[in-house]
């Protein structure tokens, strides 16, 4: 394959079951670990799910904790801008799809 | 865990991201309550923040990353030769197609 000219960036965002947190990637599920998502993101208060974004329309900026190599670090879709970004949501670890 | 347990996620390098109370899933509309599951959504980004692809596979079926790496590749195709377009089928490499009414029936 040709040399890749741009930078995947993939986010993998995923339910975490309730009682699977303490054995989830995001560690003990205590307060100080919680990630926090960014105000423009949902309002995590009431639980309206959004349209799908269409195409044309501007990414919503969140924050999450995740592990990047081998350090679990907050990061947020802005930080990487001015690259190609893909963010891909997966309903559960462990399913061979 | 997964990542030191997993020997394939172990070689993962780009970031992954637990989404514990759901409000970026809701924010994007992939979560199913029914479920408590997420879609398998995909939503490519382009530099400037903008939502240029979206796609939702039911759950059983995998993505195709050659797919989505082609998708990628025209879109920044297009993006660095504007008023062009990447026709019906389009690989990394071939000629990009023009988009005014002169070349209508010319493809």
């Amino acid at each position: 394959m040709t040399k890749i000219h741009f930078l995947i960036v993939v986010v993998l965002l995923f339910m975490i079951p309730l009682q699977a947190q303490v054995l989830g990637p995001c560690g003990s599920g205590n307060e100080a670990t919680e990630p926090q998502t960014s105000k423009t993101a949902a309002v995590t208060a009431d639980l309206t799910i959004n349209p799908v974004p269409l195409p044309g329309q501007q990414a919503i900026d969140f924050q999450l904790a995740a592990v990047v190599g081998s350090d679990i670090k907050n990061i947020k879709l802005s930080d990487y801008d001015g690259k190609w970004r893909i963010v891909c949501f997966f309903p559960a670890a462990f399913t061979f799809v | 865990m997964w990542k030191k347990t997993s020997p394939t996620v172990k070689n993962v390098e780009y970031p992954i991201a637990g989404d514990p109370s759901g409000a970026v899933s809701r924010a994007y509309g992939v979560w199913n309550p029914a479920t408590g599951l997420n879609q398998r959504g995909r939503f490519i980004i382009n530099p400037e923040g903008k939502i240029m692809g979206v796609e939702i596979l039911t759950g059983p079926v995998g993505r195709n990353v050659d797919e989505l790496i082609r998708q990628i590749k025209a879109m920044q195709a297009v993006a660095k030769n504007p008023g062009k377009a990447a026709p019906a089928g389009w690989k990394p490499g071939e000629k990009l197609i023009g988009t005014g009414k002169e070349f209508i029936g010319k493809y």
